[in-house]
């Protein structure tokens, strides 16, 4: 309960300036220092108090239909390289990049957020030489990439993940990655600043260095970000 | 201050009552005492999120390792993980957050990357994933098992070694006030003339603790 002293003027009292100062004290009191148990059960409501989400961003790739196809060969990209990914149910490239770029640049330094959760699902329909001969197995990489303030793109190294191809069968494997951007990710991928403008995924592979080439064929791709008005416990 | 104060108000040529006087300030005191609702603020009185504590309604707790999956393990392979055969339930290492708050609703995430190790026979071994909260494995995070969903596609191919493959689950959970363990843990239940263990790569355990 609020804690409100008040003494009554009684009968004969002086009734002046001291007096009445005397009695607003202790509403003063209590009206600079409301307790919860003031507040009457369910009073605050979504019209008082503003949004936590800081900001929320999401972007996908379901080229015609549902689930279009999407092909990355060997020639374009072959692991320690990286490519964004870059086709939208196209191929050669069209549709962007899966990528989300965030209202305005978040700094995990001084941003009331305690970090960007990024939620990215990839689904695979195969790596492929069609070659069921060509025994030496081979992987598919993806990874997550974060804008820092001057623009400069870095890897976030946690969020990689692999998966063995598959020889002619489809694999229809889901790659799912989570991850918590925090405070000191943009200088451990060699950024500077604290400061992430934006995310991409990217997906790279390995050759088995004798033709034929290797394909990674993707279906949906999604990729989302959500900034909470939020704060991060250290472990 | 009560939308209702003062109850008498006080005008000109009005004769000074101490009893209304003390009405009205018994009105307030009594508004204090649990009373005060919705009209004591305006519509949008907490404009930004900044008036809000950066904790009042969302805290992340988050543990993440970074491995190189191509690292030849020269130098032992840095932050790598190995889960023997048959040894129950086992925490992926450091995949682990201790967390104490108010009740809450956690939201919790754990993924990761995994590789088998040599495997010396064909077949499929049992191979789950689980979140545990206070020591107990909850059912409803448990992912793999006989399916192959979660195994690297054409398992019995590989070898030595090769079969790599991303997993993933989650779980929401009431939690009491206190003290709580979350856990990112697999269990790998087979013959060892089949496989002798598993090696985690890259992982993350993200915990949102949801306050309100």
């Amino acid at each position: 309960m609020a804690d409100v002293t008040y003494t009554s003027l009684e009968e004969g009292d002086l009734f002046d300036a001291a007096s009445l100062t005397a009695l607003f004290t202790g509403i003063t009191a209590a009206v600079n220092d409301v307790e919860a148990a003031a507040v009457d059960r369910g009073a605050l409501n979504e019209a008082h108090l503003p949004s936590l989400v800081v900001d929320r961003q999401q972007t996908s790739f379901v080229g015609t239909g549902v689930g279009g196809n999407h092909v990355y060969d060997e020639t374009e990209v072959l692991v320690p390289a990286y490519l964004t990914i870059n086709r939208n149910g196209t191929s050669p490239p069209g549709g962007g990049n899966l990528e989300i770029t965030f209202t305005a640049p978040i700094n995990l330094a001084t941003a009331e957020v305690g970090g960007i959760f990024v939620m990215c699902n990839l689904h695979v329909v195969n790596m492929d030489d069609d070659t069921p001969a060509n025994s030496a197995t081979r992987w598919m990489l993806f990874r997550l990439q974060i804008q820092d303030g001057p623009g400069t793109w870095v890897t976030v190294q946690r969020t990689e993940r692999a998966l063995a191809e598959s020889w002619a069968s489809d694999q229809l494997f889901q790659v799912g990655i989570r991850t918590l951007i925090r405070s000191g990710d943009v200088v451990a991928g060699g950024g500077v600043g604290d400061t992430v403008q934006a995310v991409r995924a990217q997906i790279s592979m390995q050759t088995a260095g004798n033709p034929p080439i290797r394909r990674v064929t993707l279906r949906e791709c999604h990729l989302s970000g959500l900034v909470l008005h939020s704060s991060r416990a250290t472990p | 201050m009560s939308w209702r104060f003062p109850r008498f108000r006080l005008r000109d040529g009005n004769a000074l009552s101490t009893d209304d006087m003390n009405e009205s300030f018994l009105e307030s005191a009594d508004e204090m005492s649990g009373r005060l609702n919705e009209h004591n603020w305006a519509s949008g009185s907490i404009p930004t999120q900044a008036d809000v504590q950066q904790d009042a309604a969302f805290v992340w707790h988050q543990v993440g390792v970074a491995a190189d999956l191509f690292d030849s393990g020269g130098g032992g392979q840095v932050n790598w993980f190995e889960v023997e055969v048959n040894s129950g339930w086992v925490r992926l290492g450091s995949m682990v957050l201790t967390i104490t708050g108010p009740s809450a609703l956690y939201w919790i995430h754990a993924s990761s990357m995994y590789r088998k190790g040599p495997l010396h026979a064909t077949g499929l071994p049992f191979i789950r994933w689980a979140i545990r909260v206070d020591g107990q494995i909850v059912p409803e995070s448990v992912v793999g098992g006989l399916e192959d969903d979660f195994l690297p596609f054409n398992w019995n191919a590989f070898s030595p070694v090769g079969g790599v493959a991303p997993i993933e689950t989650n779980l929401l959970v009431p939690v009491a006030a206190g003290q709580h363990t979350v856990e990112f843990c697999v269990r790998l239940d087979s013959v060892a003339s089949l496989l002798d263990h598993l090696e985690f790569i890259s992982r993350e355990l993200i915990c949102l603790e949801m306050r309100r």
